[in-house]
């Protein structure tokens, strides 16, 4: 066979006919590739920079959040269900014989069964073939049907597959190497008093803005709506400031408050302005907020049901007076309750006048409350918060590339204000309110679905050494056709005891994102890719048949089969080198380019996401090229090989006598 | 059969006897003087070339065609190039084929070059039956015992001559200074040693038709087949290719084999088979 050197000396030749054809053909195909290539190394080079800030942002580990999925049929059952009906009926009967019982037994003499309320009320939606007086429903509101509840309740909590104890289980045979339990904290009678003041004036909670209206300023965030977490320091430490002055010592509850929050509450006294625009402001600005912030305090209050209701009939009794101060032979009170004066201080009696008798008989009603419903002391306690960090927040609402990268992949703790565990431990016990900062287990299906069924302290995270090994967990957690981030429906009910996904960074972005714009990018790579190969099929398939001449000298003169093959197919490759070169250098052209011009956008960009605001990690367009990269490679070499096949094969079948004569 | 042109019937005073009666063989040197006679102006009206007596023939053949038979098919028609040929060639004989377009020349010279295989009968080159070579077997025999000129030329454009004339010994894999050497003396035998490294592009049809021979020598065949080698080319530039066939034929004992439709250059030939229909006319008849 004809030697190597010599192949090359004569697809050289082939190189040089054909020139403007072979140029316009690498240029257009060459094109084509270079944007599937370019797109490629961008997806590279962005994959590599996503993991580096996740990397940063997570210290090298990642956290997988599940939430325990409960049957919610299990836990509806239908009230106008004849059965239950019927059922409710009897257990209403049954409560209203307890009731007069204690009712007598207390020396209630005024109970009235008929003001409790009905347990059994018509059904509007029930089934119209039954006449409409015997269309019923278990009234929801009713006691028996509360009671049922918090059966149904505790059976579900007990027969719940979604422990933390299974979870801990799954996950650490998944490969995690710990997880964590935050106690969310929300709801718990925790009012912030805003500049150290309390406000009596309502419930004591937020102020929501009046319908139609703003809501105060502020009073959304998580310190006015006293959402609190305590959390594990290891899940948070990245965002722990280091310790100042004004943190010498504690001074209450540290906590870390997502940076937005903290410039709505606080801003005006810790003199912060608001976000700005642009991302290199926006870094400036939260390194700016965690300095301020750090070591800040604020207070709020605590109070529990029985403290509240006190409340509530202090401002009663108060709006009562005013408005009957001359009203002829209106009686006040016997016992006359006075608003605290200090903030977070205790109601107290202004003037007690009943009788012995009189205070006998509040005693037996108050008694006869309990047997029906817990008791409990009123307590109030003044909690003091102390910042020791921030929190990176994302931008909401904003259309900016910013603010959509941020979206996508960004940092969200998403449990409110965060109280590091360990931070917490060493704060005195005065200042810590232990007993306080914690949830009480779900009394309804309402909270049982909203928090777990153990409460909102039952939230699990593990941590997971690999972003393998984590995607395998969330995989093999997940109901068959859960949808990705885009979806906003994740929970998809299949039997299985968790909701995972990923915690704190959205670390597997790239691939949810690959995963759902794979058949948009496939068709489109795929249509590229075709046109290219068409495109070279077409010029190469041609110049092997405008050929058949110089092969049939080439046959004349000694060439055998295999030689003439050798030599187009080096051909073929060398026009292939020259388009894959081409490519090459296009798409590293286009990487680079949008390397240079917009890396020190998306390093912000980035670090706004991730809340990475220090170190030196930048953000690369340009990775390293990967399989698919060299595969599209090969691709231009093997579409190129196969383009020459046919036409070459007929070639040198064809007597060479019959191509010389057709000249 | 051997056609014995004569020259008597040519006047004798005129620049074109003069030029006869001084002819040494040189050709361009004699086209150089009529040229210089006619004023360099235009091109002379060509005579007719001397012609050297007849070879005789030796009896050892290195073509053996036996009852050759080509059919072609034309669309449903069957067309018979070739109806049965057989002759003799011997080695070292200068053979002109000759005949009508048609008449099966170029298909004989073809099936004798193993570029094309009969429908029936046989060939025997240098002994060898090349009807039952295989493929592979005929592309050696190809390059190793036949060289193979064309009417146009099929040089490799984007070659310089060098190796071009070369490409023969690349198929052969000769050692690429062996293959230099051959080629650079064969340039030079063909009197190309100044054009060297020219592209085909640069050089006359004459020229290019030189370095098709030198390319066809490469691997010192003993037979050189050529299809109409002048058909391209002037009337001069044809009479210096054919004084270049008898040079080779002369120095290296090739035998050659060429078809043509120049009965003056057929002439020159040790002999002349004319074809007519597929057949070879016998001595003494006209076609």
């Amino acid at each position: 066979m004809i030697g190597f050197r010599d192949s090359i000396t004569l697809a050289r030749t082939k190189i040089r006919s054909k020139r403007l054809r072979l140029l316009i053909t690498t240029i257009v195909s060459g094109l084509l590739f270079g944007i599937i290539g370019g797109g490629v190394l961008l997806f590279y080079g962005t994959s590599a920079s996503i993991d580096r800030f996740a990397d940063q942002n997570l210290g090298g580990r990642y956290l997988v959040q599940g939430t325990p999925v409960i049957p919610s049929e299990q836990l509806y059952p239908y009230p106008g269900d004849p059965a239950l009906v019927k059922e409710m009926q009897a257990a209403h009967t049954a409560y209203l014989a307890e009731r007069k019982a204690a009712a007598e037994k207390y020396g209630i003499t005024d109970y009235d069964p008929r003001t409790e309320v009905a347990a059994i009320i018509d059904d509007p939606y029930g089934d119209p073939s039954i006449p409409a007086s015997e269309r019923k429903m278990v009234n929801q509101e009713s006691v028996v049907w509360k009671r049922r509840m918090a059966e149904i309740v505790a059976t579900a909590q007990k027969s719940s597959k979604s422990t933390p104890e299974a979870f801990d289980t799954a996950a650490r045979s998944g490969g995690a190497t710990e997880t964590y339990q935050p106690k969310h904290l929300q709801g718990l009678g925790i009012a912030y008093l805003k500049d150290g003041r309390e406000d009596l004036t309502g419930t004591n909670e937020p102020t929501p803005g009046k319908e139609g209206q703003a809501p105060e300023e502020g009073m959304e965030s998580s310190i006015a709506q006293s959402n609190f977490t305590v959390m594990d320091d290891d899940l948070v430490r990245s965002f722990i400031a280091e310790p100042n002055a004004a943190r010498a010592t504690p001074k209450g509850i540290p906590v870390l408050v997502p940076v937005d929050d903290v410039v709505a509450t606080l801003g005006k006294n810790l003199g912060l302005t608001k976000r700005p625009r642009g991302s290199a402001a926006q870094i400036d600005w939260y390194r700016t907020v965690r300095d301020k912030a750090n070591g800040a305090t604020f207070t709020s209050c605590y109070r529990n049901d029985a403290e509240r209701a006190l409340i509530d009939e202090a401002r009663q009794q108060a709006a009562d007076l005013a408005a009957n101060a001359r009203t002829p032979g209106w009686e006040k009170p016997a016992r006359i309750l006075e608003l605290p004066t200090t903030p977070c201080g205790a109601v107290t009696v202004a003037s007690d006048t009943r009788t012995e008798r009189e205070k006998k008989k509040d005693a037996d009603r108050e008694a006869f409350d309990a047997q029906f419903t817990p008791r409990t002391d009123p307590r109030a306690e003044l909690l003091t918060f102390q910042i020791v960090g921030v929190l990176p927040t994302q931008q909401s609402g904003g259309s900016t590339l910013d603010s959509v990268v941020s979206g996508i992949v960004g940092t969200t703790y998403g449990y409110g204000a965060l109280i590091p565990a360990d931070l917490l431990a060493a704060v005195p016990a005065q200042l810590r309110h232990a007993d306080l900062l914690t949830s009480p287990p779900p009394q309804s299906p309402e909270q049982m679905m909203m928090f777990g069924p153990y409460g909102p302290e039952a939230a699990y995270i593990a941590s997971f050494p690999t972003i393998n090994d984590a995607k395998s967990f969330i995989e093999s957690q997940a109901c068959p056709g859960t949808p990705g981030v885009f979806s906003g429906d994740y929970y998809i009910e299949c039997g299985q005891p968790f909701s995972v996904g990923t915690y704190g960074t959205s670390y597997l972005v790239v691939d949810d994102i690959a995963r759902q714009a794979r058949p948009f990018l496939i068709g489109l790579l795929a249509a590229l890719f075709g046109v290219a190969t068409i495109i070279i099929w077409a010029m190469m398939g041609r110049v092997i048949a405008d050929s058949r001449r110089e092969t049939a000298v080439f046959r004349a003169i000694g060439a055998k089969r295999s030689d003439i093959m050798k030599v187009y197919v080096l051909y073929s490759i060398w026009v292939a080198v020259r388009i894959a070169l081409f490519a090459g250098l296009l798409a590293a052209a286009i990487v680079v380019g949008i390397e240079v011009f917009f890396t020190e956008r998306a390093t912000r960009a980035a670090q706004l996401a991730y809340g990475v605001f220090d170190g030196d990690a930048r953000f690369h367009f340009l990775g390293i090229p990967g399989p698919v990269f060299w595969a599209i490679l090969a691709g231009i070499l093997l579409m190129s090989l196969v383009a020459i096949t046919p036409p070459l094969l007929r070639n040198i079948r064809r007597n060479p006598i019959r191509d010389m004569r057709d000249e | 059969m051997t056609d014995s042109p004569s020259d008597a019937g040519m006047p004798n005073r005129n620049p074109v006897a003069d030029f006869l009666a001084s002819f040494d063989g040189d050709v361009e040197a004699a086209i150089a003087a009529l040229r210089a006679h006619h004023g360099g102006s235009r091109a002379p009206a060509l005579p007719a070339l001397p012609v050297r007596p007849p070879r005789p023939r030796s009896g050892d053949h290195i073509i053996t065609v036996s009852d050759l038979h080509k059919t072609y098919r034309m669309g449903r028609q069957k067309v018979a190039a070739l109806g049965g040929v057989s002759l003799e060639i011997d080695r070292g004989e200068f053979v002109a084929l000759t005949g009508a377009s048609g008449s099966g020349k170029s298909t004989l010279l073809q099936l004798i070059g193993g570029l094309d295989k009969p429908s029936g009968g046989s060939v025997q080159v240098d002994g060898v039956d090349i009807g039952r070579l295989s493929d592979a077997k005929l592309s050696r025999f190809r390059n190793q015992t036949i060289g193979f000129v064309f009417q146009f030329f099929y040089l490799q454009p984007f070659l310089r001559l060098t190796t071009n004339t070369e490409v023969p010994g690349m198929f052969a894999r000769t050692p690429r200074q062996q293959r230099r050497a051959q080629a650079t003396a064969l340039i030079e035998e063909v009197g190309l040693a100044d054009r060297s490294k020219h592209l085909p592009k640069e050089m006359s049809g004459g020229q290019m038709q030189r370095a098709a021979i030198a390319r066809a020598l490469l691997n010192r065949p003993p037979l050189l087949l050529a299809d109409e080698p002048t058909g391209n080319l002037d009337s001069a530039t044809g009479a210096s290719i054919i004084e270049l066939f008898e040079r080779i034929r002369d120095e290296f004992g090739t035998t050659i084999v060429i078809v043509t439709h120049d009965e003056s250059l057929a002439r020159r030939a040790d002999r002349t088979i004319r074809l007519s229909d597929g057949l070879i006319v016998p001595q003494g008849v006209v076609a």
